[in-house]
């Protein structure tokens, strides 16, 4: 009924009526969560709604996953605040020290981790900023603010819980289902083709590696939306490696169709067995897909691993750190009263820029949400509720700003999405709802000139020490998928382990790609590299694969040549190993074939491998 | 009569009852989920959201008036 209902044809000014019911109930939170938190007489409601602008989802699980992160890393955040304050509040620069460090910890778990894991490492700076840092100057005060945050943070997330299950949020699974099978029929289009002998281009497949793994992050999710959640995340995350399983064995089949040698009895052995894997894969990828929809576990469940570039976070981390020391000098030597909100802010737009993979765009962003965000929070409180008291008026008042920005971040583009959520959080912090409301239009140019000030400091900051460019990024992935391309490396997976491997080291593909942007020899090189282990790692599955009582000379002959992963020796082996066998059995057919085609792959790379730098 | 209040002391601070409550209930819904997956719990309903979310009241609420 959710996903029939998510895909009703009804516009309404040019959005669909699912992106209306998305920012009604949005509104609905915020308003439900207001009212709670002045009901319950807490000292900053405002919290409250923030976070349910920052958990406003248009589907269920996305917002319980969030919601789940953002109490755990509170939580965190909260202890460190109040460790850190105990500890160095009376330290000077040390205790800007020991902040900065925490911000270089906290980005660098960001940027190991994605999705709302890495929101979960972004919070932890911005709990700090705000209970921390505010107050730097009212050290005895943290352990109160901690409290209220706690129990703002908790009324808005019960909030943003009650009011999608009563105004029936459609649930995420139908959506996942839906974009792995479409993704599974371009793969199985692919797969055709190459069966027929078309070679793909290496454009369609990264295009079709980026959209398979861009779905990880969004497949956690999943896990929190009902108990029999985590069976669907596991089908999902199944049926997202064996489209990556299916997508690299058409390549390979269409590789060794068009290969000069194709006719010896080695490679028709070779195309059989990789013919009969990809319609294996196949089947797994329609059997996931079936597990997810029925909420069963799937049968042989992937993990799905991600790809972590340690360096890359290193240099974010280090960056991060610099930039908010920075930024503390600067408001050191301007030497305003109450720099510390500013610097609370510096931290703040470090995190969420850190949490973006473009963070010359996230700038960017928050130069454009923080004028516009605090231009609504004024036309709210000074044009619209001007000095009303009343809580219904309150309400009004705030539905066509929360309405516009949800509708803005229903638009299926990330740039709207990431817009929208900025305007949203930045009106209701600057606008800052709280009983009674204050109209106190000294404190709201306050704070509008710290929000911009802080802007505009981590602008001046990125021109000093830019961010990791695109290219620098490129060398660094290139050179660990250089690195890992090697049999040593390759090994220690085994035959399970292979495909999960191939899913991680896709997911670095994308990395790439994105870093790459348009430049198609870099791309080629890594896709060579990515194929280069994808066939070693089928060599080494190959080698367990070989029977008990093979004959030592023949196991150890094809143990070096996959240690040394050259092709032509590998299929030389094959070649001996098959004409040495006495009963074809089918164990030992599976094996060669699959080493075969390892060797074949392999020997066709080779060449490639020569010209490259 | 006067409800007695029993808070939770950790290190001489004293923490709101409501906290206990919510962190008990928290961690029974986590116990609870694989034996609600088993048992086809979401199968039984026309929106399993509403219902595990009642569920979940209704834990609080018998912990809030158990404590």
């Amino acid at each position: 009924m959710t996903a029939a209902a998510n895909r009703l044809p009804i516009a309404f000014a040019g959005f669909p009526l699912a992106a209306w019911a998305f920012a009604i109930r949005t509104w609905a939170s915020m308003v439900l969560a207001l009212y709670v938190a002045f009901w319950l007489q807490l000292e900053s409601p405002s919290t409250a709604a923030l976070t349910v602008a920052v958990l406003a989802f248009p589907w269920r699980g996305q917002g319980l996953e969030k919601a789940a992160y953002r109490v755990l890393a509170t939580i965190v955040g909260l202890i460190a605040s109040i460790v850190i304050v105990g500890l160095f509040a009376q330290t000077g620069w040390l205790l800007i020290a020991v902040l900065a460090a925490w911000i270089g910890i906290c980005v660098y778990a960001s940027s190991l981790l994605d999705g709302f894991r890495s929101y979960a490492a972004v919070l932890g700076i911005i709990t700090v900023c705000l209970v921390a840092i505010e107050p730097l100057d009212t050290p005895q005060t943290v352990f109160d603010l901690a409290h209220e945050r706690g129990a703002g943070i908790l009324i808005g997330i019960l909030s943003v819980m009650f009011v999608n299950d009563i105004l029936f949020a459609p649930d995420y699974f139908p959506e996942i289902a839906a974009r792995l099978q479409a993704l599974q029929a371009k793969v199985a289009a692919l797969a055709g083709s190459a069966l027929r002998g078309v070679s793909i281009s290496p454009e369609a497949a990264v295009a079709l590696l980026r959209d398979i793994t861009a779905l990880r992050p969004e497949i956690s999710s999943l896990s929190t939306e009902t108990s029999i959640g985590p069976a669907r995340g596991a089908a999902a995350r199944t049926a997202m490696v064996d489209l990556v399983a299916e997508l690299q064995a058409s390549r390979s089949l269409a590789a060794l169709t068009g290969s000069p040698n194709s006719a010896s009895r080695v490679s028709s052995l070779a195309l059989d067995w990789l013919s009969s894997e990809l319609r294996q894969s196949g089947r797994d990828v329609e059997a996931s897909i079936e597990a997810l929809r029925d909420g069963t576990a799937p049968r042989d469940p992937h993990r799905a691993p991600l790809y972590r570039s340690r360096r890359i976070a290193l240099a974010n981390a280090v960056r991060a750190s610099v930039y908010f020391v920075l930024g503390a000098v600067a408001l050191a030597i301007l030497g305003w009263p109450s720099t510390s909100v500013a610097l609370a802010f510096v931290g703040i737009l470090i995190g969420l820029s850190a949490m973006s993979p473009n963070q010359n765009a996230a700038t960017v962003l928050a130069f454009v949400a923080v004028p516009v965000g605090c231009l609504f929070a004024g036309i709210l409180e000074f044009v619209v509720l001007d000095g009303v008291t009343d809580f219904p008026l309150l309400a009004i008042g705030l539905l066509p700003f929360t309405v516009l920005c949800a509708l803005i971040m229903s638009i299926p583009n990330p740039a709207s999405v990431s817009l929208g959520r900025a305007l949203l959080v930045f009106t209701i912090a600057v606008f800052s709802p709280s009983n009674p409301q204050a109209y106190n239009p000294q404190s709201f140019l306050f704070a509008c000139v710290f929000l911009g000030t802080a802007a505009v400091l981590l602008f001046i900051c990125q021109l000093f020490l830019p961010p990791l460019s695109d290219e620098q990024k490129l060398k660094i992935l290139l050179t660990e998928a250089r690195q890992d391309a090697v049999p040593a490396v390759l090994a220690k997976h085994g035959q399970h382990g292979r495909h999960d491997a191939m899913f991680r080291e896709a997911v670095r593909m994308s990395q790439i790609v994105a870093a790459a942007g348009e430049e198609a020899p870099l791309i080629k090189k890594a896709l060579g590299y990515f194929d280069g282990a994808a066939a070693l790692r089928l060599a080494a599955a190959a080698l367990e694969m070989l029977p008990e009582d093979l004959s030592g000379d023949l196991r150890e002959r094809a143990a070096f040549a996959v240690a040394e992963g050259d092709g032509q020796a590998i299929l030389a082996v094959s070649d001996a190993i098959i004409s040495s066998a006495t009963d074809n059995s089918r164990s030992i057919d599976d094996a060669v074939a699959a080493l075969a085609a390892a060797g074949e792959l392999l020997a066709l790379a080779a060449p490639k491998k020569e010209d490259a730098p | 009569m006067t409800p007695v209040f029993n808070e939770l002391v950790i290190g001489g601070v004293m923490l709101a009852p409501v906290v206990s409550s919510v962190v008990m209930t928290v961690v029974i819904m986590l116990v609870l989920r694989p034996i609600l997956r088993r048992i086809g719990f979401a199968r039984l309903f026309a929106s399993p959201a509403i219902a595990e979310f009642s569920l979940c009241i209704a834990i609080f609420s018998l912990l809030t008036l158990s404590m």
